[in-house]
């Protein structure tokens, strides 16, 4: 009697391993079948972020993985592609399958035409959706209010304020707060908060953080210098004709940085501002109508893994992937665990960021 | 009777008359559809105020915007504003300059005018890249000098402004292009009219003032208008050198409204049509002036002799030379500088001079790719232009077709709007019609796009110099028996030839360094040197945009000069 | 160079009382072109003198160098070398460094092309050297100056009439009116009729003579078309590759032309090459041509002329006698055959063939003359000239 017990057992067992491992399989040529009709489709549209790096970053690194999938790239601004896309879309062509970018142009103009697919259901890849290795889980990056269709897979904390402490003594700037200090106007330059960017996040953050009524006093302010010149603020702030700067951009520093100039230009952390983060130009979305779903679905694959991600993190110099298995981009950066941080990027801040840019037309008198 | 002589010239020889209405049909249909399609879309699109995405509603919204926003305002202040410094500055002066190059015994002619027409070609980016290197307020060079020599905590130069701007278009274009356009014009002027005024009496510069000038009234005033609509079109030099400062421009602020989230088509296509109503009468008027007769004939049997300067002779030399060298090669000579600093603008860090810059762009395949495009689109260009412009200019001039002068004034008004603005309407026109869609995305659109922009110079050259040739070459090839495609092939085209090369030049140039037509048609696989240019600009890598900027100033210098080897002049004759 | 001032009317007024009292006087002018294929000499030595009231004509084919004397006479080209006085004041001078500018000399110069300036009335164009030129006139003198120049040229009442509106005769008119408002020392004219049309041509060309005679203006006349210089002319100057060929009266320069050059230039002649056969004998050389021997009258300079020596033989085709038929056996007599006719009217202008020489002759019209009809010519020794070869 107990060798039948035992070997009843033992039929269990190796039914349910057999079971167990046919499932595996199954999962497998699922995969393989989106992979060979990806390479059937041969090709992926993507439009992305402009510059040589990013290209590096997001499409060299795929292209060696999978030769057999060719990628279109599109590298020109956000700005410049809307106007275009919309167009395109509104006469029936339909030639794009992903965006990757800033999550401003999305939001507020591809979103309202209904250009994209829900998101979730194109990641099709094992372990890509592993919430113990996303920050704040797989579902944290969504961009969006419906939380469905755009997806931040970049999150470096903001650095809103530097001063070129070659010029200015720290024991006299101490914070945020004292940009409203009569004594250093003609002292502070600020990329303009009228256009979206990153002028515009901070901006937003002084709203949240310190109310309205100090932004309309720094907004009113006549010796802050609006600049829309990203290099022009960056260059001043190094050379110290306006050592104390607002959403100065970190890459664009770093080159003067790297070349031995502008060394003592460092960040001003305040502890009273709300610590917020941004994806960059870190957020992907699906367009519908797509022309190759499959190869669609490859790259997205390979983006969010951990291959992907290495790949941004690497290349792309000041940012950090959301990804907690990857190189680490910037350290000081870097999301930590458990504090709160705004996403100045996401959808629910739109409205502000209008009203911000409306009190801006109104109140800067340049 | 004139029944009678309308069928005999139709037998006799020449075109056909019912040949001639077809071509003058075609070409008028396919010349309206492309100018006027735009611009019809661009007009009616102001109108449109939905929000993209809902259905359209026509308001007058975006009207209200151009209108009353105090930024449009300002910008539209300003453009005006400038151009009127630009035009009261170099006007007087270019007048000065082309009657010394072409009416004294100025030495060295032939060089100083080689010089203006060089500086026509250099790209306006290019150059203004390399007067940042010379007038920043921090790091330029003039700048720098001033401090050194006067000891002054800061240099008086200031590129980024209004007289920076100012300066960096006469610095270039705008003075280069009248001098071009007028030597010509004052070199065939009869001379006795101005030597029957020395022997009355009136002195040298007398002479200049009260004779010279008022007959050439009619050329000046065409050049001016020229000019004018030029100078509206301006679009880099102050996208580049407007931004720190603020200093909004008509162009640059219809690129910031369809650069919101969502774009502002609404008022920016407002601002356009107000514009181009401004602009409409000087069409008007630029044909008129074009179109009378002119009754300064080339006279007399001598060659007209150049007026002595006397001892005002090397003085004037060094002015003129002076100028010429400071609108070539000192932007040149800087940009090519700029090109190997690792960090543009900074003279005085441990490594300043670097080879890198060059090595990163060259190994860059987006700049192979644009370089290939470039050259591919140029040429491209060139040669439609030659076709399509030639083939319009002689159904505007030679044939009886009944709307030619309406084809004739079609011709004129791409000039009037600015690039950017063709460049939508051009985008919406590819993407609305279904024979034309094909061709988006591709190479061909950009072709396209940069000939339907500069149609408006190519024929009129085309077509002043078909005036010249006159009638009676072609009757005495019909009277010997040619038929018309014969008198066409071996009269007038090598009699033309000339003429084409020119304007195929002019268009290359044009196609390769064009930036605001085809910033928005051209996609990934077919982005140009110049747009390159402005990205990396946009996005603060001077390093790289001079290298770019340095490779297309090359490239239409470089064309500029076999052109010039081969005796192409440019001339406006009336 | 040293600048002048320029003349003043009153000076040439005092000085011009003597009746042969010389307003132009050139001498040693020297000019010369620098082209692609090298300096080409337009003038090599001219020098000439024109009275008080005269009528000076350079006549010369194309590039002989006449407009461009005119020219450095008016200022608008600077000599090389030599002299220009004007009333007797010293306007160039290449020894002393002299070169008054043009708008100093109050020449007056009637263009090629009129050069009526197009953007002025009639009155504008006239009025501008009395406002511009060396002798200003005060203001409410000025209608009533212009008025009388226009009247001169019989343009009285088109004062008000924009100058492109004007026909070329009535450019010339004004042009003309133009140069003499300021009443100047010497008028200048440079082919003035060579754009009009012919029978324009002949009315304006005694139009102009009466109107420079009755001004007792003193001019100084360019032109290529010898009859106009003949008839204009109370001198004429015959120039070719930049000097003069010779300079006398219309008579003279027409009759007793210095060489074969002048001889041709000015009407028309027929010439036969031959060789002296005979010395000078009271006053006649005999000169053996292809088709006889011809009988020449006291030739000038009849010493020069050695026997044997090859020489050109001209006669005047009006001095030609023709007789129909032969009948006289007189010297210088030949048979001919007609080889062409060409009836204009009055005349009929021949060509004959005689031995193997080609003749013109004027016949008179009602001549009845016939292609190859044989006939006679004389050839009277008076009205033979001998030039050397």
């Amino acid at each position: 009697m107990k060798i039948q017990r035992e070997a009843a057992w033992v039929a269990v067992f190796i039914f349910v391993l057999f079971l167990g491992f046919r499932g595996n399989a199954e999962g497998q040529s699922a995969w393989q079948k989106v992979l060979a009709d990806a390479e059937k489709e041969g090709q992926v549209s993507i439009g992305g972020p402009p510059g040589d790096t990013y290209r590096a970053a997001l499409m060299e690194e795929f292209i060696k993985k999978y030769p057999k999938i060719k990628v279109e790239w599109d590298g020109a601004s956000g700005r410049d592609k809307m106007a275009r896309l919309m167009r395109e879309r509104q006469t029936g062509i339909f030639n794009w399958d992903l965006y990757i970018g800033g999550s401003g142009s999305p939001l507020r103009v591809l979103k309202p035409i209904g250009a994209f697919d829900p998101f979730r259901p194109e990641v099709v890849g094992p372990e890509v959706t592993d919430n113990s290795k996303w920050y704040g889980g797989f579902d944290f990056g969504y961009v969006d209010n419906e939380r469905k269709l755009i997806y931040g897979f970049d999150a470096t904390s903001a650095e809103v304020l530097h001063v070129n402490w070659d010029v200015i003594s720290p024991k006299e700037f101490k914070g945020i707060k004292d940009l409203a200090d009569p004594k250093w106007a003609g002292k502070i330059a600020w990329e303009d908060p009228r256009q979206e960017g990153s002028g515009l996040n901070t901006a937003l953050l002084f709203l949240l953080s310190y109310g309205e009524d100090f932004l309309k006093k720094l907004l009113s302010d006549p010796n802050i210098v609006f600049s829309l010149d990203r290099r022009q603020i960056t260059e001043w702030i190094v050379r110290g004709r306006y050592p104390i700067g607002v959403s100065i951009p970190t890459d664009l520093l770093d080159t003067y940085r790297d070349k031995g100039v502008g060394k003592n230009v460092k960040a001003l952390l305040d502890p009273t501002l709300g610590a917020s983060y941004t994806q960059g130009f870190g957020s992907v979305a699906v367009f519908n109508r797509r022309p190759h779903p499959n190869a669609t679905r490859v790259y997205l694959n390979w983006l969010l893994s951990k291959e992907g991600q290495t790949s941004w993190a690497t290349h792309i110099g000041g940012r950090n992937s959301r990804r907690l298995d990857v190189p680490v981009g910037v350290p000081e950066l870097v999301l930590k665990p458990d504090k709160k941080y705004i996403n100045t990027q996401a959808e629910e801040y739109i409205p502000k960021r209008e009203y911000i840019m409306k009190l801006g037309k109104e109140l800067i008198r340049q | 009777m004139e029944k009678v002589a309308g069928k005999t010239a139709g037998i006799t020889g020449g075109f056909r008359l019912e040949a001639q209405a077809v071509a003058g049909t075609m070409a008028l249909a396919v010349v309206a559809f492309l100018v006027l399609y735009p611009i019809f879309l661009i007009i009616f699109n102001s109108f449109q105020v939905a929000r993209p995405g809902a259905p359209p509603a026509y308001g007058l919204e975006g009207w209200r915007i151009a209108l009353s926003s105090s930024g449009m305002r300002q910008a539209v202040y300003n453009t005006f504003a400038l151009l009127f410094a630009r035009q009261a500055i170099s006007f007087p002066f270019a007048i000065f300059l082309a009657w010394l190059l072409a009416r004294t015994d100025l030495p060295g002619k032939g060089w100083l005018e080689f010089m203006f027409w060089l500086s026509f070609f250099l790209p306006s980016l290019s150059v203004t890249l390399g007067w940042i290197l010379v007038l920043d307020p921090e790091y330029g060079i003039a700048n720098q000098l001033w401090k050194w020599l006067f000891g002054t905590q800061n240099g008086p130069f200031n590129i980024y402004s209004f007289w920076g701007i100012v300066w960096a278009h006469l610095g270039h274009n705008t003075t280069a292009i009248k001098v071009m356009l007028l030597t010509p014009a004052f070199r065939n002027m009869d001379a006795s009219l101005e030597e029957a005024s020395r022997v009355s009496g009136a002195s040298t510069l007398g002479t200049l003032a009260r004779i010279l000038i008022p007959i050439m009234a009619p050329v000046l005033i065409v050049v001016l208008i020229l000019a004018i609509i030029n100078g509206l079109q301006a679009f880099e030099v102050e996208l580049i050198l407007g931004a720190p400062i603020n200093l909004q421009v008509y162009s640059t602020q219809i690129y910031r409204l369809i650069h919101q989230e969502p774009p502002l088509f609404g008022p920016a296509t407002a601002l356009s049509t107000i514009v181009l109503m401004v602009l409409f009468p000087l069409i008007f008027i630029q044909r008129w002036l074009i179109g009378r007769r002119d009754y300064t004939t080339i006279g007399g049997r001598y060659q007209p002799r150049p007026i002595g300067l006397g001892r005002w002779r090397y003085p004037a030399f060094a002015l003129v030379a002076f100028v010429a060298v400071l609108i070539t090669v000192v932007p040149m000579a800087f940009l090519t500088t700029g090109t190997f600093m690792s960090l543009f603008g900074f003279f005085n860090i441990e490594h300043p001079w670097t080879l890198v810059n060059w090595r990163r762009v060259f190994q860059d395949p987006i700049f192979l790719k644009s370089l290939r495009n470039t050259l591919i689109m140029a040429a491209g260009a060139g040669l439609l232009s030659v076709f399509a412009f030639s083939l319009v200019a002689y159904v505007i001039v030679k044939t009886k077709f009944a709307w030619r002068s309406l084809l004739d004034f079609i011709s004129w008004l791409p000039s009037t709007v600015p690039g950017i603005l063709m460049g939508i309407g051009l985008l919406w026109l590819f993407l609305d019609s279904p024979f034309l869609r094909p061709l988006y995305g591709s190479i061909w659109l950009l072709i396209l796009a940069t000939v339907i922009g500069s149609i408006t110079l190519g024929t009129q050259i085309i077509k002043s110099n078909l005036l010249q040739l006159g009638k009676e070459l072609e009757e005495a090839s019909w009277t010997s028996g040619a038929s018309w495609w014969h008198t066409y092939r071996r009269i007038m085209v090598p009699l033309l030839l000339p003429t084409l090369i020119l304007v195929g030049v002019l268009n290359f140039i044009h196609a390769a360094r064009d930036i605001s037509t085809v910033a928005l048609l051209a996609s990934s696989s077919s982005r140009t040197l110049a747009l390159l240019q402005l990205d990396f600009m946009v996005s603060g890598r001077y390093e790289s945009a001079a290298v770019v900027a340095t490779m297309v100033m090359i490239l239409t210098t470089g064309v500029a000069l076999a052109a010039r080897a081969f005796g192409l002049k440019l001339g406006l004759r009336t | 160079m040293e600048h002048r001032r320029g003349l003043f009317w009153g000076r040439v007024r005092l000085r011009s009382a003597a009746v042969f009292f010389k307003m132009l006087k050139v001498a040693g002018l020297k000019k010369s072109y620098a082209t692609d294929r090298g300096a080409v000499e337009a003038v090599r030595e001219v020098s000439f003198e024109v009275a008080k009231g005269e009528v000076f004509t350079l006549l010369g084919p194309s590039g002989c160098g006449k407009s461009t004397t005119l020219r450095c006479i008016a200022g608008l080209e600077t000599p090389d070398a030599g002299e220009i006085e004007l009333a007797d004041c010293v306007v160039y001078s290449s020894h002393t460094g002299v070169s008054v500018p043009t708008h100093e000399r109050g020449v007056g110069m009637v263009f090629q092309s009129y050069a009526i300036w197009p953007h002025m009335t009639v009155y504008e164009n006239v009025v501008f050297p009395l406002r511009f030129g060396p002798r200003r006139v005060p203001k409410r003198e000025l209608p009533e100056r212009v008025r009388r120049a226009l009247r001169l040229v019989q343009m009285e009442g088109m004062a008000d009439r924009p100058a492109p509106l004007l026909s070329g005769g009535q450019q010339q008119r004004v042009a003309l009116a133009r140069a003499l408002v300021y009443e100047p020392a010497v008028l200048l004219l440079d082919e003035p009729l060579s754009n009009l049309d012919a029978k324009l041509r002949l009315e304006m060309r005694s139009e102009l003579q009466a109107l420079i005679r009755e001004l007792q203006v003193t001019a100084l006349y360019v032109t290529h078309d010898q009859e106009e210089a003949l008839a204009l002319s109370d001198r004429i100057a015959v120039m070719q590759d930049g000097v003069v060929q010779q300079e006398g009266t219309p008579q003279e320069i027409y009759l007793s032309p210095a060489n074969a050059y002048v001889a041709g230039f000015v009407g028309r002649m027929n010439f036969f090459e031959g060789k002296i056969e005979d010395g000078a004998r009271n006053g006649t050389l005999r000169v053996s041509l292809s088709f006889g021997k011809v009988a020449v009258a006291s030739p000038v300079a009849a010493e020069a002329f050695q026997l044997g020596r090859a020489v050109v033989v001209a006669i005047r085709p009006e001095d030609v006698v023709l007789r129909a038929e032969p009948y006289s056996q007189e010297n210088n007599a030949f048979p001919a055959t007609v080889s062409r006719l060409l009836f204009v009217g009055n005349r009929i202008q021949c060509e004959l063939q005689v031995g193997s020489c080609r003749c013109e002759v004027e016949a008179e019209g009602r001549m009845g003359l016939r292609l190859q009809s044989a006939v006679q010519v004389e050839f009277p020794p008076e009205r033979l000239s001998l030039f050397p070869i």
